[in-house]
């Protein structure tokens, strides 16, 4: 991949399905129940990244701040937001994400409830402007 | 001209505590100081002085006159051979240990940060971390005052040891402290280092941690269950790294500099210290309470601080060798009341005493039990201010309900 190639990734992004279990079975932090964003930052300069949280029955909470070194992940737990506030567990949320230059994003929800243990990657939809 | 009367609200650090005094006074030295306690007193008001307004208690709270140190800053001796220094009572911690580094002196300890000025951290018992350091009042050993009647008062444990146990940890309700001296050490460096851990592996090694770092805390994460550590030891010490857990920061440096930490994110927070012996029961049974109970809207963390006990009356270390101070945190922005109700239960369950500019619930009459020298305290007070000019809504809650 061109780390300066303008097109490998974008600047904004919405995760619509946000929900962090409140149970977690298992040593902890490894088993946490939690939601994942990871963001790949493939330039050769650091970007900042800025997250909005949406709720359904509140106005919208941010934002947080996050930087991704040039040519390298961020894996961030959801659960560990905690500038300006930390998120509700079990609770609906959605996240926007704005970069200053064109990241990719991934998001991934790790369950270790009572029920067997689940790993879903999440669509992230890339918005174009 | 001491201050321009301007009629505004007033918020602290945190958001939680917000009020419009009838005036909002400046003085720009002692003289002006004085003539505002003897005005106030004479029309039978109240006054109450802010430092830097870090407190989420109603310390500072007053609907009358209230008092801003920014004028009153700075350093007005020291003494190198001495290891004493005096100080002006709005000056920052911050400032002061910059100061004093001209003269190669520094403080014993001071707290999570250094933002809060010497009175107000003084006043409140406010504390940093380590086994074998009390809590910044310690440092204490004379202080000019103005009474609440506008006389002017000195001081020092030499001549008025009682007087300077009362007067350590006092909340500015025996009267107005216009200079501090403080006893201090030699200019020192220290190492900190930051370790992620097991929750497991810190609480083995609670006691080792204790007993071997000079500065040790750390904190519990609700969101995780693990924890960070800090420890900091003399430099020249070479203090070896923990056995377990992950090193992810060393720093270097005076004491001034790597004690303090930047503290940017908002937060209330409840704080009550408890015996050594008992201090890991109650964090267990803290931590169980917010994993069963409160982790879905908590995800702030808590704080574990061993201090030397001391034998200042209201200091919540008072006849105590080692207490720990167990701390709760909310986001500024969220819910705290039913969280900190329920911890504060726990907190008070095992005798634990508040520190005194964080939230709490406590009257005087829960307050009374809890101090030995209470009494001897009320009686200072009503002397050094006998009509409760520095006595505001909150304090007469603790002080003045149960007047005898």
């Amino acid at each position: 991949m061109n780390s300066t190639d303008p097109h490998s990734g974008h600047t904004h992004w919405v995760i619509p399905g946000g929900y962090i279990p409140l149970e977690s079975r298992g040593p902890e932090p490894k088993y946490t129940s939690r939601d994942e964003l990871i963001l790949l930052n493939t330039h050769a300069d650091d970007t900042h990244v800025t997250l909005h949280v949406y709720y359904s029955d509140r106005p919208p909470v941010g934002p947080y701040h996050i930087q991704v070194p040039a040519q390298r992940l961020r894996c961030i737990r959801c659960n560990d937001l905690i500038d300006p506030e930390a998120l509700p567990l079990e609770t609906p949320f959605a996240l926007t994400i704005t970069a200053d230059r064109p990241i990719s994003v991934q998001y991934i929800q790790r369950y270790f409830g009572k029920d067997p243990r689940q790993a879903n990657p999440l669509m992230a939809y890339p918005m174009d402007r | 001209m001491e201050g321009t009367p301007n009629r505004h609200s007033w918020t602290s650090w945190s958001g939680s505590i917000r009020f419009t005094p009838r005036q909002a006074l400046v003085p720009a030295d002692e003289a002006a100081l004085q003539q505002i306690v003897k005005d106030t007193h004479s029309r039978g008001g109240t006054l109450r002085a802010i430092g830097a307004r870090h407190s989420c208690s109603a310390v500072y709270v007053t609907q009358d006159t209230l008092l801003s140190m920014e004028q009153l800053q700075g350093l007005i001796a020291a003494d190198t051979a001495a290891r004493t220094a005096v100080f002006l009572p709005g000056t920052t911690i911050r400032r002061a240990g910059n100061d004093l580094a001209e003269y190669q002196l520094a403080m014993e300890n001071m707290g999570h940060i250094d933002q809060q000025t010497l009175a107000g951290a003084i006043s409140t018992g406010t504390h940093g971390a380590g086994k074998y350091l009390p809590n910044l009042s310690a440092q204490l050993i004379g202080v000019r005052l103005i009474s609440g009647t506008g006389s002017i008062h000195e001081f020092h444990e030499a001549h008025h040891p009682e007087a300077m146990q009362a007067l350590r940890v006092s909340l500015g309700t025996l009267g107005l402290f216009t200079r501090l001296t403080l006893r201090l050490l030699p200019q020192y460096r220290l190492v900190r280092k930051q370790y992620r851990a097991s929750t497991h592996d810190c609480l083995a090694h609670l006691d080792e941690l204790m007993e071997t770092h000079r500065n040790f805390q750390f904190y519990w994460y609700p969101r995780r269950d693990d924890v960070t550590i800090r420890t900091w030891d003399e430099e020249d010490r070479n203090v070896p790294d923990l056995p377990f857990g992950e090193q992810y920061k060393v720093q270097r440096g005076y004491a001034k500099d790597v004690l303090p930490s930047t503290q940017d994110l908002r937060f209330n927070e409840l704080e009550y210290a408890i015996d050594q012996e008992d201090a890991l029961a109650c964090f267990q049974e803290v931590r169980d309470l917010i994993l069963t109970k409160h982790r879905k809207d908590v995800g702030w963390r808590v704080l574990f601080r061993p201090i030397r006990g001391d034998d200042s009356w209201l200091s919540n270390g008072y006849g105590k060798s080692t207490v720990v101070a167990i701390t709760v945190h909310q986001n500024a922005t969220l819910p705290y009341q039913a969280y900190f109700d329920d911890v504060e239960r726990i907190l008070r369950s095992y005798g634990g005493r508040p520190h005194w500019g964080k939230k709490h619930s406590l009257k005087a009459a829960d307050l009374r039990a809890l101090y030995p020298k209470w009494d001897a305290f009320q009686q200072l007070r009503v002397q050094l201010d006998p009509d409760g000019v520095f006595l505001n809504e909150h304090l007469k809650t603790l002080f003045a309900d149960e007047q005898h």
